[in-house]
């Protein structure tokens, strides 16, 4: 006490000087009106918090490749293909690898997975751990072999089977372990509720027998039920479940809020029109509040899934607004899931579109820890739908709020997967080259290619012709750059890209050397002949000309000169005029009377219009021509 | 008339699209470049031969002809610039311009002159080194004063915009194509974000009226849950945004979660469910089991040290195999005891152990 009093003194008494050091100590902030101040001897903490803790002090570096090819920065792949093809062949060896250690403890992740055959010692032990790990046709299997040898599965265990079977359709999910599979997926993944599926449903399969055995044995109709006829419906068997779903009704059988809430989400399948699916969707609700069902936050994305498939109707809009109030009074929050409905829902109508996204990155921002969080399956579509619609109204500051609200804390694992986070970029990059100076958007690229993003070719050519229209002739070599690494290397693209590079070079010689350059490499990269499907045409080869005569590598103009000459009948197309005649300007300049009129003789066997004229600026160059150049000339002008 | 207006403004874009095409270096321009500095008579006259010729081929050029214009109007923007027009032309773009406007203002109902003025109004917009280019190849007086006419009306909006676009000499009358690009780059932004931005209308979320199906207050306990389905259902939910770890962290989250990792705090005997009483204490400090009988000092007690730090230190047994060596020794001793005694090694005198020095079991 004494001490920290005296510690005090020197700033109690410069502050306030006249005023008496005992008065002044109470008022000041130090006084232990806080209570007690206890610390705790520890602070007990999860196994992976501070790697938690951890993990949120790194940040994203646009600068490096992705933490998952780090492992060989030799191999660090550029291009799109490359990418999916590194990161799932790193999957696919842990997958063919068997970790066979030895640990004490067992590591369980280390030992292989264990085959089921017929002597396999099982019990409902294994039955269970089965059904825990979701290892659907083990469990089938297992339970296979019990029945064989007559032991006797308890009830309760064949209703946790039958309702795995259901979900998963009897069939495998993909385990999750393999992220990266998962992340490359294109397709819908297994027992998600799709919007347009085909029945995939097993009929008389695993699941249906089951079904029989459980009633049979005097299970729990009501559950047995349940996860049957959700199971039927989400994988497309509506016919069956909605017979099955009419008897159960008239048995006295009762469902539960699942099979209702998928009843929802194929409002549009059961009934023919769209008035009769929403009076559908209202009935079923009504049922719902009929057995004192509880809806959730499913039944609300349902009821919005169903309506984004009738967005062409009109009274889809208020109804969806509607929907919402209702779930709100519940107090249920609509998720992400459901702004992702609500877009596609207004589509039609673009200002109140937009008005919608505006008022939900709003609420997004002001409660982001609690909407962020994912709820529901299809939270994942929120941002690329967003994107994706800010991009077709063109509002560049309303996509800088989402792209700042998508990269804010965790929210990143919201973008989905590798497909859905290249369509968010494409839009994006879409927008903002669209609004930008070319500049300020090559600024942008460079923060985002090539780590998170690699521009498809589409992408790569609007990019171009930006450059063009805006004049950003400096940007050429480092587009030709990534060009090469993203392996965008068609045809199209090339020649585009030389006709940019010829402007460029028309508009500022200050850029001939560098066009030069990128020429004298897109000659490179072709000739090398390791590009199969890519070939030469006419243009190409006049624009690689053009521009090596401007960036004054006769030398190397020469060697492509004699490709146009030699290959001339298999290159489709004809370079333009003016290459020649730079090219012969160029020839005359260093006195190359050969070379000038061996281009002239090419533009003649082609038949070219200007071909006299070339001639006449040979001729009327003031050199002097030996015996056999004499002839040639003569040779050309005869026919004319 | 609006629509002959929207005719017209369209067919100008086509004009100001097929002078895109044009060549670059305008005449002008060239004498500035300081090579030529020197002989600027015969290079001027040289470029007026130039202008002439080039003059005399715009007449002949089909791009800026009906049928042409007609196929711009359905593609604004051709995407592959039409390889006819990059031919050089050594004429400036408002030359260009006028030149184009008359001819299609020939084709036109009703006053040429006034619709050529509107035509170039529209393509002249709001940029005042284009106005000039303009005004200067517009030799037409009548034509110049419509113009002037026009221009009043929306002088102060120009005024506005020319201070903006004034960083480059706003003297000069001859405007390549470069220059009208680079000055209208700000322009067709915001055209673009004008055409492009729809003005957002304003929906509330939370606006619609309930459906008034379910009441908040009502009974709802009639649900059946499923456990392991809601197992399933959450599993996919986690897993849906479950992403490639991106750091060291993250990863070493994936492997601790797996069990592959030490968990933190770290636990030498973690997972080691078969011995869950022992204790590293149990394992480490045998020493307790000496107190009762082993002499203070000599060579017995200097042996069952050594012992004591050599199963301390042995991984492979466990702590009751350990107490086991401590009691073996202890026993084989104690029987001993009167030989011990007879060679001098020292006294063994069992006393009763202390309570918790007792073994646990």
């Amino acid at each position: 006490m004494n001490s920290n009093f005296r510690l005090l003194l020197p700033a109690v008494q410069s502050s306030k000087a006249k005023v008496p050091i005992i008065r002044a100590f109470p008022k000041c902030a130090y006084s232990s009106d806080t209570g007690d101040i206890k610390i705790p001897k520890r602070i007990p903490r999860g196994p992976t918090d501070i790697l938690k803790a951890l993990s949120s002090c790194v940040g994203v570096d646009p600068t490096a490749a992705h933490y998952k090819f780090h492992d060989d920065p030799y191999l660090m792949p550029y291009s799109n293909p490359n990418k999916r093809a590194y990161a799932l062949s790193q999957e696919a060896g842990r997958k063919a690898a068997l970790w066979h250690k030895v640990a004490d403890p067992m590591i369980e992740a280390y030992v292989p997975t264990q085959a089921f055959t017929d002597e396999s010692t099982v019990n409902e032990d294994v039955l269970a751990s089965l059904i825990s790990k979701q290892q659907v046709t083990d469990v089938m299997t297992v339970y296979g072999i019990l029945k064989k040898r007559g032991n006797d599965v308890s009830v309760e265990l064949k209703q946790k089977i039958l309702e795995l079977t259901c979900f998963y359709n009897s069939t495998d999910p993909l385990s999750e372990e393999w992220v990266e599979e998962n992340w490359f997926r294109h397709g819908k993944p297994t027992g998600r509720v799709s919007q347009f599926s085909k029945k995939t449903w097993k009929d008389g399969g695993f699941a249906e027998k089951l079904f029989d055995e459980i009633i049979e044995t005097g299970g729990n109709v009501d559950k047995a039920s349940c996860a049957l006829i959700t199971g039927m419906i989400i994988h497309g068997q509506l016919d069956e479940a909605w017979k099955r779903f009419e008897e159960c009704k008239q048995k006295g059988v009762k469902m539960n809020t699942d099979v209702y809430n998928a009843l929802i989400s194929k409002a549009t399948s059961l009934r023919d029109s769209h008035d009769m699916a929403w009076q559908f969707i209202m009935q079923t609700l009504t049922e719902m509040k009929h057995y004192g069902l509880r809806p959730n936050l499913t039944t609300l994305n349902n009821v919005l899934q169903s309506l984004e498939m009738m967005a062409s109707n009109r009274s889809s809009r208020p109804n969806a607004l509607n929907t919402i109030a209702e779930f709100q009074a519940l107090g249920i929050k609509p998720s992400l899931a459901s702004f992702a409905h609500l877009i596609r829902i207004f589509q039609k109508d673009k200002r109140q579109m937009l008005g919608l996204i505006l008022s939900t990155i709003e609420e997004l921002e002001a409660n982001s820890e609690a909407l962020m969080t994912p709820r529901a399956r299809d939270d994942n579509q929120f941002f690329v739908r967003a994107m994706e619609s800010i991009n077709h109204c063109g509002d560049r500051v309303l996509a800088d709020r989402l792209d700042s609200l998508l990269h804010h804390a965790k929210n990143y694992s919201l973008i989905g997967n590798s497909h859905s986070e290249s369509v968010y970029y494409r839009n994006y990059f879409l927008l903002v080259l669209g609004t930008e100076e070319i500049d300020d958007f090559m600024d942008f690229y460079g923060k985002y290619v090539p780590t998170l993003y690699i521009p498809e070719i589409s992408i790569m050519q609007e990019v171009i012709k930006s450059v063009e229209v805006q004049m950003g002739w400096k940007h050429i070599p480092k587009l030709w750059g990534d060009i090469i690494l993203f392996e965008h290397l068609r045809a199209e693209t090339i020649s585009y890209l030389l006709s940019v590079a010829v402007q460029a070079i028309m508009d500022d010689s200050d850029h001939s050397k560098a066009m030069g350059d990128v020429a004298w490499s897109v000659w490179e990269k072709i000739e090398s002949g390791y590009l199969k499907q890519l070939s030469w045409t006419g243009e190409m080869l006049g624009d690689v000309l053009t521009l090596l005569v401007a960036a004054q590598e006769l030398a190397k103009a020469h060697i492509v000169m004699d490709k146009i000459d030699r290959h001339q009948n298999s290159i489709t197309g004809e370079p333009l005029p003016h290459s020649f005649e730079r090219y012969i300007q160029a020839c005359l300049e260093v006195a190359n009377v050969d070379a000038a009129l061996r281009c002239v003789r090419h533009c003649d066997a082609r038949g070219r219009l200007e071909t006299e004229q070339l001639l006449s600026k040979i001729t009327n160059s003031g050199l002097t021509f030996d015996g056999p150049q004499q002839r040639v000339i003569g040779e050309i002008q005869r026919k004319f | 008339m609006l629509i002959t207006i929207h005719h017209l403004a369209r067919r100008s874009s086509c004009l100001r699209d097929s002078a895109r095409g044009l060549t670059l270096s305008s005449v002008p321009r060239s004498t500035d470049s300081p090579s030529d500095g020197s002989d600027d008579g015969s290079s001027k006259k040289k470029a007026n031969e130039k202008l002439n010729s080039l003059l005399l081929s715009i007449a002949k050029d089909e791009s800026l002809s009906k049928k042409d214009d007609r196929k711009y109007a359905s593609t604004p923007r051709p995407l592959i610039r039409e390889r006819k027009v990059k031919e050089r032309k050594d004429q400036n773009l408002g030359e260009k311009i006028v030149f184009a406007a008359k001819e299609v203002a020939r084709n036109l109902d009703g006053q040429p002159e006034k619709s050529e003025a509107e035509l170039l109004h529209k393509v002249v917009g709001t940029d005042v080194k284009l106005q000039k280019s303009i005004f200067k190849a517009s030799s037409s007086a009548t034509l110049g004063a419509l113009l002037n006419e026009l221009k009043i009306e929306k002088q102060q909006q120009a005024a506005r915009k020319s201070a903006r676009s004034s960083s480059g000499p706003d003297t000069r009358t001859d405007v390549s194509r470069s220059d009208l690009v680079q000055s209208q780059w700000k322009g067709r932004m915001a055209r673009d974000s004008f055409k492009g931005a729809i003005q957002p209308q304003p929906v509330g979320i939370y606006s619609g009226q309930a459906l008034g199906i379910f009441k908040p207050d009502g009974e709802y306990s009639n649900d059946i849950q499923l456990e392991t389905w809601n197992q399933c259902v959450a599993r996919e939910l986690k897993f849906a945004f479950t992403q490639p770890p991106r750091n060291i962290w993250e990863q070493m989250i994936v492997w601790t979660e797996r069990g592959m990792l030490w968990k933190f705090p770290i636990d030498n005997e973690q997972d080691l469910e078969d011995r869950p009483d022992e204790s590293f204490v149990d394992h480490v400090f045998l020493e307790n089991y000496l107190d009762d009988w082993c002499p203070k000092s000599g060579p017995i007690r200097h042996f069952m040290e050594l012992v004591c730090v050599g199963l301390s230190r042995n991984h492979w047994l466990d702590a009751q195999e350990k107490r086991d060596h401590m009691m073996w020794y202890k026993e084989y001793f104690i029987a001993k005891k009167a030989l011990i005694k007879e060679i001098g090694a020292g006294e063994i005198v069992e006393t009763s152990p202390s309570p918790q020095l007792e073994t646990p079991n």
